[in-house]
């Protein structure tokens, strides 16, 4: 699945609607409080395009609320801010810490063949490149479930492609305009 | 259920999931004779064109059959064949965990080993007591009696096949994913997921601007330049931010793949001694943006437009309305090239 076009446009308001917020503090900042600016309101907005049905955006919202909070109510009217930022997101990341260790503790009991070592070292791989992609997509802690973690990269990454094609977009029209 | 990638065999006995796509087949004959029937089935089917999906599939261990199904391989010895299917779709495919209780046929391990090009296939087929016959290598798998109606057999295996099909789904958006293995692959998710919020975070301060800030911006941007660039060129990396880090690792890691992104974004990468005489020879006032320096690493295209990230891009958004360059805040700001 391709960003499509109609995606882009949503995000495109949603996203100018943000920036707007920050309309009257532009001229008196500097450069990286701009860069955040734009960062948190394009976040926010790619975000609330999946409306709280995904694990990621829900995620990135409360991130981004911690950073501006006001930013995200305005964003999000009403409703769905609240919804979103009272969900407890789930705490299983402790279990996994000890599953990990009893883990341990057994392997060390069993005698093991070379081409057991050799599979359970490929399943580490595997586990530790999980692990790597649970950091980067956000909120991927709390998925814990392979099925869901997939899925969500899925969205992310399509989620990501239309942020990217819309600033791009962007940028080239600006150039565009400058150049004439 | 708890899914981690790690599945671990669920016991002692075998646990044999059949592949996906041919359970109804494999319950359809299975017998209630004995929980460990003496035969052994032969290795999984034929990889098909999609050798991802398949590979993933091909876990298998077979399952020993009853006596009279004589296409599978094995005879009446007495030697269990016990796989685990394990790792559930995470690990490779190829890796078969020795069962305990029995050992593991010769012949399917190098059966299995022809059919898959793994490495770790036959290394981690045990040797155990083997069976008289070889296992035929087109035989299909079945699951035993007991285990294929055994709930977390069957929920596994449903597991399985929902990460597959998702893998598969993602095999298209990623570029690059036509890998067979699953770890390979989930580098090149992880490699794109970075890539792309790197992209937001640069396309984000290419918009910034204004007079004050072109030192700033350039600063920034040279160093990301240096980063993302030419190892040759003598990258610092004192004064790198955690992204351009994160380019240079991604550099570093598979250049290749890098420069296909790249590529594949009509994007550039330029020594930075060009686009530093391109930039001081347009407009001193203008603030240019040059992201990535580099080496070209034979023969990368270099795009005329040098802004921010250059991009010819084919898909430009339907401005609505007002449209963007007008009514868009002054955070979007011009450019120069």
């Amino acid at each position: 699945m391709q960003p499509t076009s109609s995606m882009k446009e949503e995000f495109l308001k949603k996203w100018q609607m943000g920036l707007q917020i920050y309309r009257p503090l532009i001229d008196n900042t500097s450069v990286s409080e701009r860069r955040k600016a734009i960062k948190l309101s394009a976040d926010v907005a790619m975000a609330s395009l999946r409306r709280g049905t995904t694990c990621w955006s829900r995620a990135l919202i409360q991130k981004t609320a911690t950073e501006d909070n006001f930013l995200v109510r305005q964003m999000l009217s009403g409703i769905k801010a609240e919804t979103l930022m009272n969900k407890k997101l789930p705490k299983v990341m402790c279990h996994r810490k000890i599953v990990r260790r009893s883990k341990k503790i057994l392997m060390r009991r069993k005698s093991k063949s070379v081409s057991e070592e050799i599979a359970a070292k490929a399943r580490k791989l595997v586990k530790r490149k999980t692990q790597g992609l649970r950091n980067v997509v956000p909120g991927g802690e709390f998925m814990n479930n392979d099925v869901l973690l997939i899925q969500e990269t899925l969205d992310y990454i399509v989620s990501l492609q239309t942020q990217v094609n819309v600033m791009r977009s962007i940028v080239d029209a600006a150039e565009a305009g400058i150049e004439r | 259920m708890n899914s981690s990638l790690l599945t671990p065999s669920s016991s002692s006995h075998v646990q044999i999931p059949a592949t996906t796509f041919d359970h109804e087949d494999f319950l359809d004959q299975i017998f209630a004779s004995s929980p460990w029937p003496s035969d052994e089935a032969p290795p999984p089917p034929p990889p098909s064109s999609d050798g991802f999906v398949d590979s993933r599939h091909q876990q298998i261990m077979m399952m020993p059959l009853p006596s009279h199904h004589q296409n599978e391989v094995v005879d009446g010895s007495s030697v269990h064949s016990l796989y685990n299917g394990f790792s559930a779709g995470g690990s490779l495919p190829f890796h078969i965990p020795q069962g305990t209780a029995g050992g593991m046929m010769n012949q399917q391990g190098q059966a299995l080993t022809q059919k898959q090009n793994q490495p770790q296939v036959s290394a981690s087929i045990a040797t155990g007591g083997t069976a008289a016959a070889p296992p035929q290598s087109r035989t299909k798998v079945r699951a035993r009696r007991g285990q294929a109606t055994d709930p977390h057999s069957i929920a596994e295996r449903l597991r399985r096949e929902r990460i597959a099909e998702r893998m598969k789904g993602l095999q298209e958006l990623v570029p690059n994913g036509n890998k067979t293995d699953k770890a390979s692959m989930l580098d090149e998710i992880i490699d794109y997921v970075k890539f792309l919020q790197l992209q937001v975070k640069v396309l984000s301060m290419s918009r910034l601007g204004g007079g004050a800030s072109n030192s700033q911006i350039s600063e920034e941007n040279t160093s990301s330049a240096v980063a993302g660039g030419n190892q040759a060129t003598g990258n610092s990396n004192d004064s790198l931010t955690m992204t351009e880090h994160q380019v240079a690792k991604l550099m570093e890691e598979d250049m290749g793949s890098a420069m296909q992104y790249l590529q594949g974004k009509g994007l550039c990468l330029m020594p930075i001694s060009l686009a530093t005489a391109i930039s001081t020879a347009t407009c001193h006032s203008r603030n240019t943006l040059i992201p990535g320096a580099a080496g070209g690493v034979g023969g990368h295209p270099s795009s005329p437009n040098l802004s921010g990230m250059s991009v010819q891009s084919t898909n430009k958004v339907k401005l609505s309305g007002n449209g963007v360059t007008e009514g868009s805040p002054p955070l979007v700001v011009k450019e120069a090239v």
